[in-house]
């Protein structure tokens, strides 16, 4: 059994973000595994398990910084990595990374590929599900559970109406909620490992994509500004003799000041 | 003018009223507006979709509750035949899928997650938080192909049905289904979705463990409220991750947001700062919650949430 998960990285979600020229500005933000991939990366490793003797392919677009995260991927169980960088995907929509992703993960063979839900950076959502209608393939959202068995899997989804059964057969996408499981820790011996897998770079031209195409220059899809969400005045705080007066006092305000309730 | 589709949401065939939402960002963009809604239920959902002034409305049915393929390859005739430029869903655990899905589909454009739009026509721009609304960004769309739209539910004012009649057209027949949803367990009577929510009360670490949450759940029984949790003690599991509000949960938007017992960390506050009034309840002054709570009361959940729910109770009648 042949799994891959797809990772990223993103700005530490403790990081306090400020706008410069119009943009974001993440320098000297610490970079993090997007905590949605981290629960793939760990229901890979325990489908693995369960099915004895299946492997799993991180695969991540990034840069040279990128490989100290991707290596820690490496020291949690997957056997090897591919790194897909190039200067030219620098502003690409998540379809055209999800055409990068396809050039790279078709030639593995893989029987199942999971993705975080969404990237906690952009919060598109749209990465793996993506890539499911490139390789026209089934996917499910989201997901909270996942059993596969002889080439079919039963996945469950916390949907807005309710809990969402899923059935179908492989190979499929699957993106991961969080309470799907509980990710690992590398061991020292997983890090001793690691340093010996195996990481191959791609660029564009070595997955005979066209940068004219997949580049960020091509995107459809454009950011034209940025700002910090109006800062929230601090309010005040109530004050009185006991409990019930502060309480009074708060529902008061609710409702002729605030006029919520 | 542009075409238009919005795809509204049913359950059990009643049609969400986000309908509203979806023809008022349509109107905004400008163009001839036509409807679609899926599932079980699609056709008698379909039929209240038909009173909101729209050209036509498609009844899609695939023979499941839900299916991002199947519903995605239901409806892609349909909008290449309709010449559409513009798909608009909501984003919510599955509009936001066959959102995605239809724009890879058509090699299109996706702006998800949208709280509101300037301009109209292809040259619309739409207002999008990035790391959970630490950031708000404009995004533009840059191309020809289909433009698909998902918009965060309560911030558009809801469009009341004008009473029209659309003619309504059945697809789905004979799909194939990748991947599909057959069944959905509904919530326990009474739940409220935190994104639906007017109030919302969360407990963050002051409920001091597992037992303690009970005092967030009867505060949301008693006074009518959606329940929600920091990633503190789901983490510990105290509760469930679906009630998570912040960066790796739920970004929530009520008329009243009331922390009872959470600090306050950034990923949090990213999850809730755009309620309109927020009142924060802590027993350390010095928590930062009260840096951006409209109220504050210091002192001992356990005392104030039942006696505020009391009151509140008290002033309703």
């Amino acid at each position: 059994m042949k799994i891959v998960v797809i990772v990223k990285e993103v700005p530490d979600t403790e990081a306090r973000i400020t706008i410069s020229d119009g943009k974001p500005d993440l320098n000297g933000v610490k970079m993090i595994i997007n905590p949605y991939d981290e629960y793939a990366v760990e229901e890979a490793i325990l489908q693995a398990e369960k099915l004895g003797g299946g492997s799993v392919t991180v695969v991540m677009i990034g840069s040279d910084s990128s490989r100290k995260n991707l290596t820690n991927c490496l020291a949690l169980g997957a056997e090897d990595a591919i790194l897909i960088k190039d200067d030219a995907l620098s502003g690409a929509d998540s379809i055209q990374l999800a055409k990068v992703l396809k050039a790279a993960i078709e030639p593995l063979g893989a029987d199942f590929i999971l993705a975080g839900r969404q990237g906690v950076d952009h919060d598109w959502g749209l990465t793996g599900i993506a890539l499911a209608e490139l390789l026209g393939w089934g996917h499910v959202g989201l997901i909270t559970s996942l059993s596969i068995a002889d080439g079919k899997f039963s996945a469950s989804a916390d949907g807005d109406s309710g809990k969402m059964s899923f059935a179908g057969s492989l190979p499929a996408v699957f993106t991961t909620d969080k309470g799907i499981n509980e990710p690992r820790y590398a061991s020292l011996k997983g890090i001793m490992a690691a340093k010996k897998k195996p990481v191959a770079e791609k660029t564009l031209a070595d997955l005979g994509l066209d940068a004219a195409t997949v580049g960020g220059a091509n995107a459809k899809v454009r950011f034209v500004g940025a700002e910090l969400p109006p800062e929230k005045q601090p309010g005040r705080i109530i004050e009185g003799e006991t409990v019930e007066a502060k309480v009074a006092a708060l529902v008061d305000a609710l409702r002729n000041e605030a006029k919520v309730i | 003018m542009g075409r238009i589709l919005i795809i509204a949401e049913q359950f059990q065939g009643k049609l969400k009223a986000s309908a509203g939402e979806l023809l008022s960002a349509a109107q905004q963009i400008g163009g001839e507006v036509d409807g679609a809604v899926f599932g079980p239920g699609s056709g008698d959902a379909a039929k209240e979709l038909a009173g909101y002034a729209l050209g036509k409305v498609f009844a899609v049915d695939c023979g499941c509750e839900y299916s991002g393929d199947g519903f995605a390859a239901a409806v892609s005739d349909a909008i290449s035949a309709g010449g559409y430029d513009f798909v608009i869903l909501m984003q919510t655990s599955t509009g936001r899928d066959l959102g995605a899905r239809l724009a890879a589909r058509h090699d299109g454009a996706w702006i998800n997650d949208v709280i509101g739009l300037e301009g109209s026509g292809a040259d619309v721009v739409a207002r999008k938080p990035l790391f959970a609304g630490k950031v708000i960004s404009s995004v533009k769309f840059s191309t020809e192909s289909l433009k698909v739209l998902s918009l965060r539910p309560r911030n558009f004012d809801a469009l009341a049905a004008s009473g029209a009649s659309a003619p309504i057209e059945q697809l789905g027949g004979g799909t194939q289904c990748l991947a599909s949803c057959t069944v959905i367990e509904p919530k326990e009577a009474g739940f409220i979705d935190l994104k639906d929510a007017d109030i919302i009360v969360s407990g963050g670490r002051g409920i001091g463990n597992a037992e303690g949450y009970s005092v967030v759940r009867d505060f949301a029984t008693e006074v009518g409220a959606a329940m929600g949790a920091s990633r503190a003690i789901v983490d510990s599991g105290w509760i469930d991750h679906s009630y998570q509000v912040g960066q790796t949960g739920k970004v929530v938007n009520p008329q009243l947001y009331i922390a009872a017992g959470i600090s306050g960390a950034i990923q949090h506050l990213a999850g809730m700062q755009t309620s309109k009034v927020i009142v924060a309840i802590n027993n350390s002054e010095s928590a930062p919650i009260f840096r951006i709570a409209d109220y504050g009361i210091v002192g001992d959940m356990f005392e104030v949430l039942p006696e505020l729910a009391r009151q509140i109770k008290a002033a309703r009648q």
